[in-house]
């Protein structure tokens, strides 16, 4: 039983994990595509997309497991660059540039980096706690 | 001499604490959910004054109150997390982890007596 609840705390830090690197995987998709523009002229570019995450009570155990909502695509408007040799120039010769900010890029990555890092603590923690238990029964000689 | 009954409260401790260790990973694994409300469980000490009293069930329609520790006395901490932030998520990475090393070293410390009480029974027994 006690083995049980730490194994299923693994399991839910696992979640989190999983979460947490699918974050870090929108992040660098939203960072390597900060500079891609359309192909035909006036058309939109790259949008930034957005990752949600809900909590899913596990119906079973009634712990709360993470798992990815939604990946949606950031609503702001994008930004106009005066580029009349684009090929996505339109006829005033303005480009859309993607509405990717660099800042709120490397935030979110640091802040999911450490929140990977408290996962990865809590499997560390539990795992401790199981080998202590059965540590128990090597002490009787 | 009163029996102690040791072993089984470190036995229930630990029991505790393994849930209350599920709990902790559940916030932390949540710590970027909107609307996610930090869980904690009932203090183990309040849940041994309620426990001292075994209500005796005559009847079998008597309700059996349920063992300490179990998942579900998790409730919601109201006002006791220290941040709060503009998604309504109110899970405090630092405090999560202050109280995931707390329940470790409670932990330890059962299991290390709980080791040394059967040294002593051992003692006792091959003389």
């Amino acid at each position: 039983m006690t083995v049980d609840a730490l194994k299923l705390s693994g399991k839910i830090a696992a979640s989190g994990l999983e979460a947490q690197s699918m974050r870090m995987r929108i992040v660098s998709e939203n960072l390597a595509n900060a500079q891609s523009t359309g192909q035909a002229p006036g058309s939109d570019p790259y949008a930034r997309k957005l990752v949600t995450f809900s909590d899913e009570v596990d119906r079973d155990t009634g712990v709360n497991f993470v798992r990815i909502d939604a990946v949606d695509t950031d609503p702001q408007p994008f930004r106009l660059e005066h580029n009349p040799g684009h090929p996505a120039a339109d006829a005033n010769g303005y480009v859309k540039m993607p509405n990717v900010n660099m800042l709120v890029e490397i935030s979110d990555m640091r802040e999911s980096g450490r929140a990977y890092e408290a996962n990865l603590q809590t499997i560390k923690q539990a795992r401790e706690m199981i080998s202590m238990t059965i540590d128990l029964l090597r002490s009787g000689g | 001499m009163g029996s102690i009954h040791l072993f089984e409260l470190a036995n229930r401790h630990n029991l505790y604490l393994a849930s209350r260790q599920t709990t902790i990973s559940g916030n932390i694994a949540n710590v970027n959910t909107p609307g996610f409300k930090a869980l904690d469980l009932e203090p183990f000490d309040a849940k041994l004054e309620q426990a001292r009293l075994q209500m005796a069930a005559s009847n079998p329609k008597h309700m059996v109150p349920t063992g300490t520790g179990s998942p579900d006395d998790v409730s919601a901490t109201d006002g006791a997390t220290w941040d709060t932030v503009h998604s309504g998520n109110s899970v405090s990475v630092e405090q999560e982890l202050l109280k995931s090393s707390e329940t470790k070293g409670a932990f330890t410390l059962n299991t290390t007596l709980m080791r040394s009480f059967h040294r002593m029974l051992l003692s006792a027994t091959k003389g």
